[in-house]
């Protein structure tokens, strides 16, 4: 089998969603999706990886990942190029489940089970209460909120008054009002204090028993939010802005991280979440992916989930779910009574709907087999364009000499010298 | 002064160069520039950026900064996204420089030195074929950079017996073979010259530990990226197995990432790339950072002719720089086709630059091109990548009746908030 084009489609609403299909020469198209900056993602996508996996087989995701990644990593790892291969990644796993007849969890090594809990993501200032009451009569168990994060604002979270500190744990105290421990709350912070203040926060939300404290603080300092964690008896959750399992690492290992969430479409797609999955079992602690963002990222979420012996819980967001979500997918996320079930198609389990691209705002563009890798050329900085041709062709032979499949156990999808 | 509009200038000669102009009212244009994936850079520029800088204030680089980070930091940092954030912010210095009538090291704190020593990274562009001929007549290239008085060069003697294992398996052979040049350069010219290592991060860390034991009777400068700086724990062991100085690294972004490796000890010299870590605001502050260890930064240049400027003001300005580096092939091969001044260089000494700002513009002929591709973007919004606050924050009613409600608020933020 052979990739035959890459596609990328959006819309002006909602602009941060993108999605990317991988179309092959028999006919299986795989669907990908990130989520911010799309217009970026787009061209990291046609500029430079597209043109790399054309022509090249799809089933060898572990190489294509390690290529894309390389050539983004030249000039230091992030940001839309990793989302970009997140996307990609996503779809090549989607072509392998449905040229096997598979959902992806199957390929991952199997489930350990056959659903997991979600939690809701978002709820109002005023009416938490509430919103906590249909969520328990729905048998959703946990919800998540961001009440310190407008309250950051004044000072840029240098500074806490106990007025606005009251005011952002109104609304947990509404929904331990409204229904008592039935219902599982996080806390977000969206990355938006400075230490002092977050030990603060976690120390006055102890009694409310927070399910986690997740970005209390921005993630650039691994000992800081060490010592948030050391301070709290609530886990602290870290975190969707850390790419790849080396920026985790330093927070899995170091302890500061008892609760671990990549996300997977910025992280490095569903064979980085796997791994990162793998490294967090290692240090026994969980991974509970987020899912904030389109609609094919909680499918992906769910076949990690499916498969991960340490996956906690499941984030959604309902009015995502129940709103803008069916206009894109079929079928949505088999999400229901707080429980996300394994999708059962093969592959990633769900398609892009035909209407989406009759849509007078769509945007759709395709890079094909003659497409070039425009610049992003390693090889050009790595000595490649140093070595004549005379050079070249005794490796070439030294090599050869030592294996006589070379030209098969050559990293054959590097392409870009 | 405000920002009127954003340009971007791109030429199919060189599909990773891209040049940030930013433009203001008072018809000051600041110059920036980044290397590496250059079409994705410019989305960022004009789709991201610009709306926020647009109608804004140039001078106040810190918050621009900041804002800039902080909107692509909500994904996590780095790659496109931060290489937009390093040109803009250099485009901004340069703005304030010209405004003021300083070059920007003059800014920085002020000249610690007058003139930085270069090394050169060999190449090959045009008639200079350095990185060629090292491997056939190694002793003649050295003595050719002595001849300038050039007195250190940096090759990358590894990367090419990396490729067949992909860096996982090292044979003593290939070792001895990719060594040859440097061994003929120290029994011919003996210490005349220093000789950096640079491996483009292609080995794991046993066969990086082997090739520095091997190397240290050669005394190289330093050794740079033999394994990819993604675990400062493996980098310090590396550190720890050789008495050469081993550098981190270009591929680090922002003085988060160097931290670890400084304060680590994962490397006793620090590389920042500036066109690629956040720029001169950010290079300025990863210095501060490396002295606060009694570490020397060497700012990493193989990318684009603004870059060896930008560097230029740090190196002025900064005084744990130890040596900057220089590519001579691309200097006299191409960068002269965009430069409309040049940089000064003497004896193997980069001079500092004189005229306010920047020190250059742009050569006319540049806009002259027939493989341009030029990008502007004059208005001013809400670029969506602030969209986070959409779900974050309360409905504008609710926010509005909460500032007017409490005196403290009434009295409006301290800071410079783009709302």
């Amino acid at each position: 089998m052979k990739i035959t084009r890459v596609e990328t489609i959006r819309v002006s609403d909602p602009a941060d969603v993108i999605w990317v299909q991988v179309h092959t020469d028999t006919g299986l198209v795989g669907l990908g999706e990130t989520w911010y900056a799309s217009t970026t993602v787009e061209s990291a996508v046609h500029d430079h990886f597209g043109p790399l996996i054309v022509g090249r087989d799809p089933f060898a995701i572990e190489r294509h990942w390690l290529n894309m990644f390389r050539l983004s990593d030249h000039a230091g790892y992030g940001g839309a190029e990793l989302r970009a291969i997140s996307a990609i990644d996503m779809a090549l796993w989607d072509i392998k489940g449905q040229a096997t007849g598979v959902p992806v969890y199957e390929l991952l090594g199997g489930a350990v089970r056959k659903k997991i809990r979600v939690y809701a993501t978002g709820a109002p200032y005023t009416g938490a209460g509430e919103l906590a009451k249909e969520l328990v009569a729905d048998g959703v168990t946990a919800m998540k909120m961001g009440p310190t994060i407008p309250v950051a604002t004044p000072s840029e979270g240098q500074y806490l008054s106990p007025k606005d500190l009251e005011r952002a744990l109104k609304p947990f105290r509404d929904v331990r009002d409204a229904v008592g421990d039935d219902i599982k709350i996080a806390n977000d912070g969206h990355g938006k204090w400075a230490l002092p203040v977050a030990i603060q926060i976690a120390n006055a939300m102890e009694p409310l028993d927070i399910m986690w404290q997740e970005d209390l603080m921005p993630l650039l300092n691994p000992e800081a939010l060490r010592q948030l964690q050391d301070s709290t008896s609530t886990p602290v959750c870290i975190s969707e802005r850390l790419l790849t399992r080396w920026q985790l690492r330093d927070y899995i290992q170091n302890g500061a991280a008892q609760v671990v969430m990549p996300d997977l479409i910025w992280t490095g797609g569903i064979s980085e979440t796997h791994r990162i999955a793998v490294l967090a079992s290692v240090h026994q602690v969980p991974v509970a992916p987020h899912d904030a963002t389109g609609p094919v990222n909680i499918f992906a979420c769910a076949h990690i989930c499916m498969n991960s012996p340490n996956a906690m819980i499941m984030e959604h967001v309902r009015p995502y779910l129940y709103g803008w979500y069916g206009d894109f997918v079929d079928p949505l996320p088999p999400i229901e009574h707080g429980w996300l079930s394994a999708p059962e198609n093969p592959g990633i389990g769900t398609r892009l709907r035909s209407e989406v691209f009759d849509r007078s705002d769509c945007i759709i563009r395709v890079t094909t087999e003659d497409a070039q890798v425009r610049g992003m050329n390693d090889e050009g900085w790595s000595g490649g364009d140093n070595f004549s041709d005379d050079m070249w062709r005794e490796m070439e032979e030294i090599a050869t000499f030592r294996s006589p499949s070379i030209t098969d156990t050559k990293p054959n999808t590097d392409g870009v010298s | 002064m405000i920002i009127s509009k954003l340009e971007t200038i791109r030429v199919g000669q060189f599909p990773d160069l891209i040049f940030v102009r930013v433009h203001t009212d008072t018809g000051l244009i600041g110059l920036g520039e980044t290397w590496y994936g250059a079409s994705t850079v410019e989305s960022a520029v004009h789709d991201h950026f610009g709306p926020l800088l647009i109608g804004r204030d140039p001078q106040e680089i810190e918050r621009h900064w900041q804002t800039m980070f902080r909107l692509s930091d909500h994904a996590g940092y780095g790659g496109a996204e931060l290489r937009a954030i390093s040109a803009i912010d250099v485009a901004l210095w340069d703005i304030k420089g010209q405004e003021l009538g300083l070059p920007i090291y003059e800014l920085l704190g002020g000249g610690t030195r007058h003139k930085i020593r270069l090394y050169n990274t060999l190449g090959v562009y045009g008639d200079i074929t350095d990185g060629y001929d090292v491997w056939t007549k190694p002793v003649e290239v050295a003595q050719r950079l002595l001849d300038e008085g050039i007195t250190g060069m940096k090759m990358s003697p590894t990367d090419f017996i990396a490729r067949e294992s992909d860096g996982q398996l090292l044979f003593k052979e290939d070792l001895e073979w990719a060594l040859r040049p440097l061994r003929e350069i120290r029994d011919k010219l003996g210490m005349e010259i220093e000789v950096a290592n640079d491996a483009h991060a292609k080995w794991n860390l046993p066969n990086a530990i082997r090739i520095v034991r091997e190397m240290e009777p050669l005394r190289p400068m330093w050794h740079e990226e033999l394994i990819s700086p993604l675990n400062e724990d493996s980098h310090a062991r590396l550190q720890d197995a050789t008495s050469t100085p081993v550098a981190a690294a270009e591929r680090l972004m922002t003085r988060y990432q160097h931290r670890r490796f400084i304060e680590s000890a994962a490397a006793r010299i620090t590389m920042p790339d500036l066109t690629w870590t956040g720029g001169i605001s950010e290079v300025k502050k990863i210095g501060i950072l490396a002295s606060a260890h009694q570490m020397p930064i060497a700012p990493h240049d193989c990318v684009g002719p603004i870059n060896m400027f930008a560097c230029a003001h740090i190196c002025m300005s900064t005084p744990n720089v130890m040596i900057m580096e220089y590519n001579r092939a691309m200097h006299n091969g191409w960068y002269r086709d965009f430069l409309d001044t040049d940089l000064e260089i003497e004896n193997g000494y980069l001079l500092a630059p004189q005229t306010p700002g920047l020190g250059t513009r742009l050569k006319s002929s540049v806009f002259e091109r027939n493989d341009l591709t030029v990008r502007q973007s004059s208005e001013r919004g809400e670029p969506w990548l602030m969209s986070s606050r959409r779900y974050t924050y309360p409905p504008p009613e609710i926010q509005v009746e909460y500032i007017a409600s409490n005196p403290r608020r009434a009295g409006g933020a301290a800071n410079i908030n783009y709302d």
